[in-house]
């Protein structure tokens, strides 16, 4: 019952009641002063919130700020970290291909023929293929 | 900065927009008191709510290119301080159910609703005490209803509930309130 009373109130406060509701609402103030009594209480709520003002310590807009700047400067480091990494990565990818050729290389396990298809093709291979063709 | 001070609201967003601090410190300077009701009325007046409350201008200067203008920038900025709020509550939950393990779990829960209790307290404080007393679903309901002063529409759209609920939630919170408020002047 105390909460319908309460919504009732409510309603009340922001002017969205019925007539009928507002002509009940009335009414029961009129007759229960306990009712009355819960009324000005929750006014009185009303009011107190309202002039809730609390507010940052001071230099709020400073530290607002400095936190902006920070977070700009991080990203700034996140990047060219990145970027370190990157080229770091790379530069370590060519250094082991370039090692991997010169072991093969030494190893004559790799020849320019080779590298470019032609080991252990003749000259007789060319003239069947220009006579096939 | 001091003609910044007499500038219209889009045109200091345009601004902030095109990167100008200046213009976001006056944005700030503006909206500062605002934000403070909401994250200092749902985390009290902690240094967590001063987090939350850079945290939130901050999300606004990340986000601020993809606002239109469709909603005030007070609502815009409530929305992502209500929000972080709620967030932060989250994560004190599970700071405290951790905690709670090894610590009395009820003389924790007395030190979050009244700390302090032997300094003299002011309004703001009372009230705040007031507010962590109830349920943040109750107070989220409470600081934007009463203390933003958004109609029971708006605040329902915000915490994306329907308005009945918000009504219901109201109530509730303006029940322990009145418990509450009445316990803190009795002290």
């Amino acid at each position: 019952m105390n909460r319908e009373i309460d919504l009732l109130i409510i309603k009340s406060f922001e002017n969205d009641l019925l007539l009928n509701e507002q002509e009940l609402l009335q009414k029961m103030l009129a007759e229960d002063h306990l009712m009355a009594e819960r009324y000005e209480t929750l006014l009185q709520i009303y009011s107190t919130l309202k002039n809730y003002q609390p507010d940052f310590k001071a230099l709020f807009s400073e530290r607002v700020r400095s936190r902006l700047s920070l977070q700009r400067r991080l990203k700034i480091s996140q990047q060219q970290l990145y970027m370190l990494m990157l080229r770091i990565s790379m530069s370590v990818a060519a250094a082991v291909f370039v090692l991997l050729i010169y072991v093969l290389w030494q190893e004559n396990s790799i020849t320019v023929d080779g590298l470019l298809g032609l080991a252990g093709l003749k000259s007789d291979d060319f003239t069947n293929l220009l006579a096939n063709y | 900065m001091d003609q910044l001070q007499y500038i219209d609201e889009s045109e200091l967003v345009l601004l902030v927009k095109n990167g100008n601090e200046e213009a976001l410190a006056e944005l700030i300077r503006r909206h500062q008191r605002l934000v403070a009701r909401v994250v200092v009325g749902m985390l009290g007046n902690t240094p967590e709510a001063d987090d939350v409350g850079q945290e939130t201008f901050i999300r606004f200067w990340s986000a601020v290119q993809n606002y239109r203008h469709e909603a005030k920038v007070s609502t815009f900025l409530t929305r992502i301080a209500i929000n972080l709020s709620i967030n932060e509550l989250r994560k004190r939950n599970k700071r405290f159910e951790w905690e709670s393990s090894l610590e009395d779990a009820e003389s924790r829960k007395m030190s979050i609703a009244y700390p302090n209790e032997s300094q003299r307290i002011d309004e703001n404080e009372h009230i705040s005490k007031a507010l962590a007393a109830i349920e943040p679903d109750h107070r989220a309901v409470v600081i934007l209803r009463l203390v933003q002063g958004y109609s029971t529409n708006e605040t329902a759209q915000m915490l994306g509930i329907p308005i009945g609920t918000v009504l219901s939630r109201l109530s509730r919170a303006l029940e322990k309130l009145r418990i509450v408020i009445k316990k803190l002047e009795e002290v």
